[in-house]
């Protein structure tokens, strides 16, 4: 009987081919999708999970409680912690800290590669999966200057040859001792490193990590298997406060899985957001996109159901019961699900080395992994069912009396939800259109809001060691350079300054005020150099060699602070020194503009920067690059050279929102595509039924115009109030997601017209190309065949 | 091995009321050929329906082999009817997706014959009905007469014990639906029961016994001549 079934239903897709490419065409895409979303989720999702002991592991965080009631939650702890937490907290098994380092130089020869590695405990490769291919995991990091590196950077160093027990040189300044080469560690993981270094070395040389003042370390901790978080969270709350005189300092655990996904705290406590909201976002996407397949699926089915009417009347005189057309309606669901799979498989297959690179990952279709191939079958046969069995039930019910006499049911009911279902799908659509839009508009307006400094042909230039101790020098040669208008460099970038303290004093301070301001160490001229302007006093500057005590602060520090004009020459105390306020600056954004305006002090510390902002005129920028790189190499010939603009870096700063943005512009289009393409068939079959009244309508006298109205208006009045159906939960929902922003576009109406109008207007073309055939059809033709 | 007695149809609108079976007494014994003969919409087609068991009655008993499958469940009358009952249609109603020898075989995938004993029915048939050279084409590209020789050859090959003809020849030149009423009569002389709906009395005096109705009721049953 099924063979039947297969038989029948391939002889339908052939002979409607335009219901059949209309119904596969819509379940590829929509399984397409769906597929592709839960790939990208199913990565999302899987990070730091292939850990053996990853379900013990927790990363230590820090919530600190200011004197206005505020809670910032971080993840930077002292760098003694890790050892008292292994002291004073028994269920700890492991116990690992890791500093923030980032990219540097690693010498073999006279070779030189910049790698990114970390400076981690001994614990750290007991308690995380890295394996080593060659070393011991026990005693690879227990030695001073011994490093771990990965296969690699082991064949990109050592080509052919054994890596074990070489010495390579780290950032230029220290010897290593190859102990160990670990695997490559996967894409699926928040860790990014081809190289560690036994953190001992990070302590001795770093003074300020030994301080329980000072924060800027991570900490990971395994538990032992009887062990129960939250006593374990109680047991580390007060650790630092017991260690330090910060007695504003709760630390409790983060699992492993979450610090990927969960990263957004407020007031102490995840309250959801981070990129677990984008997960449940595209999840919600998937879903909606397949449903509006579905929903093309039923509607065409049904629609269809007259053309069926016979068969199914015929097989039940014959003897089959309803169960069994049930049965052969779903089966037939089915094989065009598997159809539309494969479709989407082959589609996806096309899509992936491009999803890839745009999202930044390294996703592939799993034909290995048997689990894969039983969800695909799983999600095959929901979509089969979802789509098949209301038509099923309703062509199944069919009396076969009626239908051999050609008199089909004349009630409403099936008409009434085929109706129903086409508002629910522009509905859904209109929905996508209206976020795309609003989410394009917020991305162009955080990309192009006037940050109060000057973006466009500004330089970033990192300096290493070796430039950075002889920056005095650098910068003057760097200004020599022509088509460099100013030079100056600050400790991190002008995209992201990160210090922030509460121990900052002026005169009028209450004591228990321990406000948090961002401060940063600049070379002189850095506001000229930036194109910051200065509201009152003036820039540091090498003329006044006193300025190394003073201090800039922006309007919001005033604020802040409580300070009465003239600002200029009022004291201030903090990082170690005591001078004045020399000027303040116009408010700009330093950071994301995710992040509200933070208050700002400068202070000009010129050992304690690494980063060079050179200002470049619009001359030949290749030729003034290349001359920067010159003067670079000069003072450090073995490092590369690394610059970015300004205008880039910000962008990069909106790089997840940006891919975002463009991901949900596509399921948009897609979504109205589907949406289009159910109304395509829906009007197809509309022309096609009405072929006898549209031809009695021309012989009496009605225009082409007329008719193409008359088929036109009762698709085009559904989607009408799909679209006002949905538009209030548009606004809703496009409302809360820019709440989250704390700058942000507001909503206007013409978005909602746009997007109405956008799909009214697709939706009229698609009913059109129909409609416009019929109408255009000599209705002799159509006469004569009745 | 069929008995109505009262047996009426109703159809009922939001307005309109129309009995298309008022109370009506049948009795066909196994192995007669009956026809049914009136003017349209006498209710022959749906007397036809109801004792086919594809309509139920709105009243009345009906009695098929001593058993009462009026007030049957669809699913319980479908049972009945896919052992006992083949229909042959004025329109054939063969469907278009499946060839002429997928037609046949239908019928029989409900029944759950199994695949040889399908292959070796549908194959004698398609010999009888002289029209094993078709067996792969679909209905559309064959002659009218072929068309409903498949048909009754579908009514036929679950060996039903009784066969309901709604108008067999009505689309038929005559020719054709000479062929049609030789097979039929040949199936009647082997044993089946034929209960046929014509407006043809050429047609109905194939059979034995002629059931004359007008609105709704039976109004004369006469043998035919050479019966009498």
């Amino acid at each position: 009987m099924f063979r039947n079934f297969i038989k029948v239903t391939f002889r339908n897709l052939l002979k409607y081919k335009t219901f059949s490419a209309v119904n596969l065409l819509g379940l590829s895409v929509g399984l397409g999708c769906f597929l592709l979303i839960g790939l990208w989720i199913k990565d999302e999702t899987s990070y730091d999970k292939f850990h053996e002991f990853g379900p013990r592991i927790y990363r230590v965080m820090e919530n600190q409680t200011h004197s206005n009631g505020e809670i910032a939650t971080q993840a930077e702890v002292p760098g003694l912690l890790g050892e008292a937490l292994k002291n004073e907290v028994p269920e700890l098994v492991y116990v690992s800290s890791m500093d923030w380092w980032t990219n540097t130089l690693i010498s073999y020869d006279n070779q030189s590669v910049k790698e990114e590695g970390r400076y981690v405990g001994e614990d750290f490769l007991k308690m995380f999966s890295f394996p080593l291919l060659k070393g011991n995991k026990e005693s690879a990091l227990s030695r001073p200057n011994t490093i771990v590196i990965s296969q690699r950077l082991a064949n990109k160093l050592f080509p052919g040859a054994e890596p074990m027990g070489k010495v390579l040189r780290v950032a230029n300044f220290s010897n290593f001792e190859v102990t160990g080469v670990m695997a490559d560690i996967p894409s699926n993981t928040v860790f990014k490193f081809d190289f560690l270094l036994p953190y001992k070395e990070f302590i001795q040389r770093n003074a300020w990590a030994q301080q329980w003042n000072n924060n800027g370390l991570h900490t990971y901790v395994m538990l032992n298997e009887n062990a129960d978080i939250q006593s374990v969270n109680q047991k580390i709350k007060n650790i630092v406060r017991q260690h330090s005189d910060q007695d504003n300092v709760d630390l409790f655990l983060q699992p492993l899985t979450d610090i990927y996904l969960k990263t957004d705290f407020k007031n102490g406590v995840y309250q959801g957001g981070g990129r677990m909201e984008y997960v449940r976002l595209f999840g919600i996407i998937g879903l909606l996109v397949l449903l509006l397949a579905c929903i093309n699926f039923m509607n065409l089915s049904t629609a269809r159901a007259t053309v069926r009417a016979r068969e199914v009347g015929v097989k039940k005189v014959v003897g089959a019961g309803k169960r069994a057309l049930i049965f052969q309606f779903n089966a037939e669901a089915l094989l065009f699900c598997l159809l539309a799979a494969a479709m989407a498989v082959l589609a996806i297959e096309v899509v992936l080395p491009a999803f890839n690179q745009f999202t930044g990952k390294t996703i592939r279709l799993l034909y290995d992994d048997p689990g894969a191939w039983f969800t695909l079958s799983g999600i095959v046969l929901l979509t089969s069912l979802l789509a098949g069995t209301y038509p099923a039930f309703v062509l199944s019910a069919f009396r076969p009396v009626a239908v051999l006499k050609g008199q089909f049911d004349k009630t409403q009911r099936g008409v009434l939800l085929r109706k129903l279902l086409v508002v629910s799908q522009f509905g859904v659509a209109i929905f996508m259109v209206v976020s795309m839009l609003v989410v394009q508009q917020q991305l162009n307006y955080l990309q192009n809001k006037t940050l109060g400094y000057e973006r466009e042909r500004l330089l970033f230039v990192t300096m290493n060691h070796e430039i950075q101790s002889k920056y005095a020098t650098f910068s003057s040669d760097l200004k020599n350079v022509p088509g460099v208008q100013a030079v100056s460099a600050s400790h991190s970038p002008l995209t992201g300054f990160i210090n922030a303290s509460g121990n900052f004093a002026w005169a009028g301070k209450n004591p228990e005020d321990d406000r948090m301001f961002v401060y940063e160490n600049v070379a002189p001229d850095y506001l000229s150099t930036i194109g910051a302007p200065l509201l009152e006093g003036r820039d540091f500057s090498t003329e006044h060699p006193g300025d190394s005590a003073n201090f800039i602060v922006n309007e919001l520090a005033v604020t802040e602070m409580g300070l009465k004009a003239p600002v200029v020459g009022q004291r201030l105390k903090g990082w170690g020194k005591e001078g004045q306020i020399i000027g303040v600056v116009k408010d700009f954004h330093f950071t994301s503009l995710k992040e509200k305006l933070q208050p700002l002090i400068l202070t000009m510390n010129s050992p304690y920067v690494w980063t060079a902002s050179v200002r470049i005129d619009s001359r030949n920028t290749a030729e003034v690059l290349s001359n920067i790189e010159n003067v670079c190499k000069k003072y450090s010939p073995v490092y590369p050279f690394e610059y970015e603009f300004a205008d880039i870096a910000y962008d990069e700063l909106y790089k997840s929102e940006s891919i975002i943005s463009r991901l949900a512009s596509l399921f948009a289009i897609l979504a109205v595509f589907i949406s289009c393409l159910g109304l395509f068939g829906l009007a197809t079959f509309t022309a096609e039924r009405r072929v006898k009244e549209i031809g009695v309508r021309k012989v009496l006298g009605a225009t082409a115009g007329n008719i193409v109205g008359l088929l036109s208006q009762d698709y085009l009045k559904l989607v009408l109030t799909g679209i006002l159906l949905a538009a209030p939960l548009a606004w809703w929902a496009t409302r809360q997601w820019l709440s989250d922003f704390p700058y942000r576009i507001e909503l206007s109406w013409w978005v909602f017209a746009l997007a109405g109008l956008l799909v009214m207007g697709i939706s009229f073309l698609t009913i059109s190309f129909q409609s416009v055939k019929a109408a255009l059809a000599n209705p002799v033709r159509s006469l004569r065949s009745e | 091995m069929i008995k109505t007695v009262k047996l009426a149809k109703v159809y009922r609108t939001e307005e309109v009321e129309t009995t298309a079976l008022n109370e009506v007494d049948v009795d066909i014994k196994e192995g007669e050929f009956v026809s049914v003969m009136g003017p349209s919409g006498c209710g022959k087609s749906t007397l036809l329906n109801v004792l086919g068991m594809i309509d139920s009655p709105s009243s009345g008993d009906y009695f098929f082999n001593g058993e009462e499958v009026g007030r049957l469940s669809e699913r319980k009358r479908s049972n009945v009817r896919k052992h006992n009952l083949g229909f042959v249609f004025q329109s054939f109603n063969l469907i278009d997706e499946l060839t002429v020898y997928e037609n046949i075989e239908l019928p029989m995938l409900y029944t759950k014959v199994a695949s040889a004993e399908r292959k070796k029915r549908v194959e004698e048939l398609l010999e009888g009905m002289n029209i094993m050279h078709r067996r792969n084409h679909f209905p559309q590209q064959l002659s009218g007469g072929q068309q409903q020789r498949v048909a009754v050859a579908r009514a036929i090959v679950n060996r039903p014990k009784l066969i309901l003809a709604d108008e067999p020849t009505g689309n038929l030149d005559s020719a054709n639906g000479d062929e049609v009423m030789k097979i039929l009569s040949q199936l009647n002389s082997e044993g089946t029961t034929i209960l046929m709906v014509t407006h043809s009395q050429y047609c109905a005096e194939f059979g034995n016994r002629i059931i004359r109705m007008l609105d709704g009721q039976v109004v004369t049953e006469n043998l035919v001549k050479q019966y009498l």
